[in-house]
């Protein structure tokens, strides 16, 4: 006896065999018991697998989503605090510089024992002279007049502030910003 | 009764944007069904489905409302699943032969096992076959008896001609079918 084939008896598990394969399909099945146990077999495996427990998906998953897709109003404070991270960070640090040179009269002398924030001060004030002289050769060049003859100490501060600005928005583009993306 | 997904799709695109939550609550669990069974690793399930939920949000406006939201949405997981998959160059290789429709006309191998359908040992060697099962029949195979769907359906979320939706499907039965028997078969002998 020729048994059904993997095809006919899937088909007919699923309810997908055409007509007229079906009659001669139900007739074979009606006089050989290892094709009628083939079917039940696969049936029972067809319906554990729809029974099969799904899978769960990790608590986190609809708030991180919905985090992306609409942040809640609720969050709006501490996210906007995590995306200005770096610019707070900037910020004080800028604000820091300010404050201890305005308070501190003896910031820009030189002591013989020079603090960290001096030496800060200090690195700031050669990059900025190497500017000056970049600008000043640079106008001469261009043979334009009126150059600042003399820096006093408070063009000095305005000047320095603005390139820990610069510098303070640079890493927090390329450094602070990257970090803390990552963390999130 | 509960809303359907296209009720709730018409509320995301009136601006109602939270609503979107209620759509991650009905299908995370079966997605990440799919995607556990074609990636066979947890973290990369989450972080696919995650990725899926968020490509989904934003494709809303090209929503085609001629199909159901859940076949869109599980085309867009199954893409996202087969593209980390490419990505680790995992692709699923399929011998030439695998994809034959011919072999499917040969009768089945042996008769089954005689075994208790109910019992809570063919159940579990079933449960466990199919967390096995390679992972492109996996996902068709999950795609028809967890999501429920058709062959149309299935040709839909995996643009893959039905001819070989058909026979990635039947093999994975018959891989199944040959596992567990391999597996109870041997049980029997041994306490024989």
């Amino acid at each position: 006896m020729n048994h059904l084939t993997t095809r006919e008896i899937l088909q007919y598990v699923d309810g997908t065999i055409l007509n007229g394969e079906r009659t001669s399909v139900v007739s074979h099945l009606e006089v050989c018991p290892r094709c009628g146990k083939e079917v039940e077999f696969q049936r029972a495996l067809g319906r554990i697998a729809r029974q099969a427990a799904l899978e769960a998906a990790p608590e986190q998953l609809k708030g991180r989503v919905m985090e992306r897709v609409a942040p809640g109003k609720q969050h709006l404070w501490f996210q906007k605090i995590i995306d200005n991270l770096g610019s707070l960070f900037a910020m004080i640090i800028v604000l820091g510089i300010f404050g201890y040179a305005l308070l501190t009269p003896t910031a820009w002398k030189s002591t013989d024992q020079p603090t960290v924030i001096t030496n800060v001060l200090k690195t700031y004030s050669d990059l900025y002279g190497q500017a000056k002289q970049y600008l000043k050769t640079e106008s001469t060049k261009l043979q334009s007049t009126g150059t600042p003859s003399s820096w006093t100490g408070s063009n000095r501060l305005i000047a320095l502030t603005l390139l820990s600005l610069v510098i303070l928005i640079a890493i927090d583009g390329l450094v602070l910003r990257k970090i803390t993306k990552l963390r999130l | 009764m509960a809303k359907p997904d296209e009720e709730i799709v018409r509320r995301i695109l009136a601006g109602e944007k939270r609503a979107f939550g209620e759509l991650v609550d009905r299908h995370k669990d079966k997605a990440m069904t799919l995607a556990l069974r074609m990636l066979k690793n947890r973290e990369d399930a989450e972080e696919a489905l995650q990725d899926a939920f968020v490509r989904a949000f934003h494709a809303l406006p090209r929503f085609e409302w001629k199909a159901s939201f859940s076949t869109w949405f599980y085309r867009i997981v199954y893409n996202v699943c087969a593209t980390t998959l490419s990505k680790k160059e995992e692709g699923i290789h399929i011998p030439l032969d695998e994809e034959d429709e011919q072999t499917l006309e040969l009768p089945s191998e042996g008769a089954p096992p005689d075994v208790e359908f109910a019992s809570n040992e063919f159940q579990q060697t079933v449960m466990e076959e199919v967390q096995k099962m390679p992972q492109l029949y996996g996902a068709i195979f999950t795609l028809f008896f967890v999501q429920d769907m058709s062959y149309e359906q299935i040709v839909e979320v995996t643009g893959l001609p039905l001819g070989t939706v058909k026979v990635r499907l039947f093999r994975a039965r018959t891989m199944l079918r040959s596992a567990v028997t391999k597996r109870l078969g041997m049980k029997k002998e041994i306490t024989v």
